[in-house]
């Protein structure tokens, strides 16, 4: 117990207890029994004689001494792995129960095994005191262990099945038992507390039970939280992490985001990446400047605080807008926009939502045929089904009249567009890519574009202040040299690789990167292929769950 | 104690009280437990006070000679433990040990000795000293 509790790796043992770096205050509560005529004691706990028992009374006694001592030896947690009996509800006249009040006012949590006997309303004494921290066992698959009596005395959970650590004498053993489980909760208040100094007991249980993973018991429908030390310390001291101009995201499969540190792969692994949320909600992201925001699934856009994740635990976003019409954020400079279903275009002025309201938003547009928003500084371009290109003059709508859009072009071939450093682009279906002049439309006649490609194999394109690139559907990755086609000829555009594995391309002040099918991610230092071979890209992540990546534009 | 000074000498680090066997790595050693009491001896007569020890009292009425180990919880101050005392005394009971500075006493004592400490008035009530295990 102790061991799971402040083991430290030596020697050949390359693994350590929860609370490493903590200290151990042990205190003998058992004493040798064996049964006689009469006199069961051993058999009256289910243990063959002769066996060790602990008496009430000297546990009181125990806990009398670590709490004359507590300040002495900055005791944090007391582990009893002991226990018996089937207690339903609370046994608050339980002789222990002073001490462990004393003890938890003392900032000294408690921590008692809830017992093996798979009770499934109840709990051993003296985990039935209402004030100790009960804790019951989790399998290594987090599911409840069997054995764990289970009760809503319960506080915690912990594993406790097939637990190896160190045992009496010496050298390791794998043991099972919710006194495998306690211990484990005992080294997290240790952990939590040296992190956390001036956390309180009830503070850091409270941290305990509000993170970590929800389990739920099959047998009477209890759920419980298995214990997150990281999460608990993110919750009582969030750990700040802030954005950059520049910055790499990337969004997993199962709503994870992560920021990148521009620490590359090494080897098989790639240690460079933050976590920032774990929603699986979450279906996109837009960053810009040093701000970075996310739309879920039900229409709610959030905006990072500049709190990183701490295990489960992602407190670092605030609400900014709930309405299930969205479909899109784009951002720009400061500025955060949102494309509604009804083609109905937004720009945040920042406000946060405060409970169910959100009024922090203006009307730009209200057309239906928009299907798509690019922002760039403090430009705002949007893109219709006609192929239509407008540019907003920042003017929000009046009712419904929404005047503030300049026409750029009206041509239906047009599939995307990209905005960067003042500069727009277009891509049309035909692989044609065209740089914008700023010239807007007059009429039906929109001559303000110059052509900068015309490859079939086009599928992308994607700029920045570094200049604009494009990927072709064979893998290919391209950066214009700004050089406009002569004619059907195009000469412009120097090759940076051709794998065929390139899915996206992204584009910042900081570089170039791509994504992979596989869900590996590079980023270009700059080197131009030479013939086949193209050397110039470092390996920043190797996650197949990587769905997307975004950077952050100035 | 050597686990003990070993948390002296690092007072600034956490420290955990693990009660048990005492053979926590880093901190061998520890503090012994008393030795269990010895039973006492006397004559079954009293009445009694809160439900547990009323619930006592009639568990060792069906046997009046057989002892049990209790923990008496008295009610706060010196005098209370005096009188308890004086009481098991005078009815017999072989002995009882202090949880000072708890106001509570381990007492050995059959029916009659139990009703006469409960006739004290300083009893705010009595459980069984019961052994638990490791689980």
């Amino acid at each position: 117990m102790a061991g799971i509790a402040a083991g430290r790796a030596s020697g050949a043992t390359t693994f350590f207890g929860m609370a490493p770096d903590a200290n151990i205050l042990a205190v003998k509560v058992f004493s040798s029994f064996s049964d006689t005529p009469g006199n069961m004691p051993c058999a009256n706990a289910n243990r063959p004689s002769p066996c060790i028992l602990s008496f009430t009374s000297d546990q009181i006694r125990a806990l009398q001494h670590v709490l004359d001592r507590r300040a002495a030896l900055n005791v944090v947690a007391v582990n009893m792995s002991l226990g018996g009996g089937n207690n339903a509800s609370a046994c608050d006249t339980d002789a222990r129960k002073p001490l462990v009040d004393s003890l938890r006012a003392a900032r000294v949590a408690t921590v008692i095994s809830s017992g093996n006997d798979a009770l499934t309303a109840g709990v051993g004494a003296p985990g039935c005191i209402s004030t100790a921290v009960t804790v019951g066992s989790t399998t290594k698959t987090d599911g409840i262990s069997a054995f764990s009596n289970s009760s809503g005395l319960v506080d915690l959970l912990a594993p406790g099945s097939s637990i190896n650590s160190s045992v009496t004498g010496s050298g390791f053993g794998v043991k099972s038992g919710t006194s495998m489980a306690a211990p484990h909760v005992t080294g997290a208040f240790a952990a939590i507390r040296s992190a956390v100094p001036t956390a309180t007991s009830d503070e850091i249980l409270a941290a305990l039970q509000a993170t970590g993973r929800a389990i739920s018991d099959p047998r009477n429908a209890i759920t419980r939280t298995r214990i997150d030390i990281e999460a608990a310390v993110n919750r009582l001291a969030p750990q700040p992490f802030a954005l950059s101009t520049g910055m790499l995201f990337q969004l997993h499969a199962d709503g994870r985001i992560w920021a990148h540190t521009g620490v590359a792969c090494s080897a098989s692994a790639c240690p460079g990446w933050v976590l920032l949320d774990n929603n699986p909600a979450t279906r996109s992201i837009a960053a810009a400047g040093t701000a970075l925001y996310q739309l879920h699934a039900d229409g709610r856009i959030w905006r990072y605080t500049g709190v990183r994740c701490g295990g489960a635990a992602c407190p670092g976003w605030v609400l900014l807008d709930n309405n299930p019409r969205s479909v899109a954020i784009a951002a720009g400079g400061t500025s955060l926009y949102q494309r509604h279903n009804d083609g109905k275009i937004w720009r945040s002025t920042g406000a946060a939502c405060s409970g169910n309201a959100c009024p922090g938003w203006q009307m730009l547009d209200n057309n239906p045929a928009t299907v798509d928003i690019v922002a760039d500084g403090t430009r705002l371009y949007q893109r219709h089904n006609t192929g239509r290109i407008w540019r907003s003059t920042g003017a929000a709508c009046t009712g419904a009249s929404c005047p503030g859009w300049t026409m750029l072009d009206n041509n239906p071939a047009t599939k995307a567009i990209a905005a960067a450093n003042g500069q727009l682009f277009q891509l049309h279906n035909t692989g044609r890519i065209w740089r914008s002049t700023g010239v807007a439309c007059t009429g039906a006649s929109c001559p303000g574009w110059v052509m900068l490609d015309n490859n079939p194999a086009t599928v992308d394109i994607a700029a920045s202040v570094g200049g604009l690139f494009q990927l072709h559907n064979t893998g290919r990755i391209w950066r214009s040299t700004g050089a406009a086609c002569s004619g059907a000829s195009c000469p412009g555009w120097v090759m940076l690789d051709n794998n065929p594995a390139s899915v996206q391309i992204e584009a910042t002040a900081s570089g170039l990167y791509q994504r992979h099918n596989n869900g590996l991610i590079w980023r270009s230092n700059g080197t131009a292929c030479s013939g086949a071979s193209c050397p110039g890209w470092v390996l920043l992540d190797n996650n197949p769950a990587t769905r997307i990546i975004v950077t952050a534009q100035p | 104690m050597p686990g003990l000074q070993r948390c002296l000498t690092r007072a600034m680090a956490a420290c955990i009280a693990v009660l048990g066997l005492a053979a926590a790595p880093g901190c061998r050693g520890g503090e012994s437990a008393p030795a269990p009491l010895r039973p006492g001896a006397g004559v079954p007569d009293a009445g009694g006070i809160d439900a547990a020890s009323t619930a006592l009292l009639a568990d060792l009425d069906k046997a009046p000679t057989r002892a049990v180990r209790c923990i008496a919880v008295l009610r706060p101050g010196a005098q209370a433990k005096a009188q308890a005392g004086a009481a098991l005394k005078a009815a017999g009971a072989g002995g009882f040990q202090d949880l000072a500075p708890q106001p509570m006493l381990v007492i050995e004592v059959n029916a009659a000795q139990l009703r006469a400490l409960l006739r004290t008035g300083q009893v705010l009530t009595v459980q069984r000293d019961v052994p638990a295990p490791t689980n």
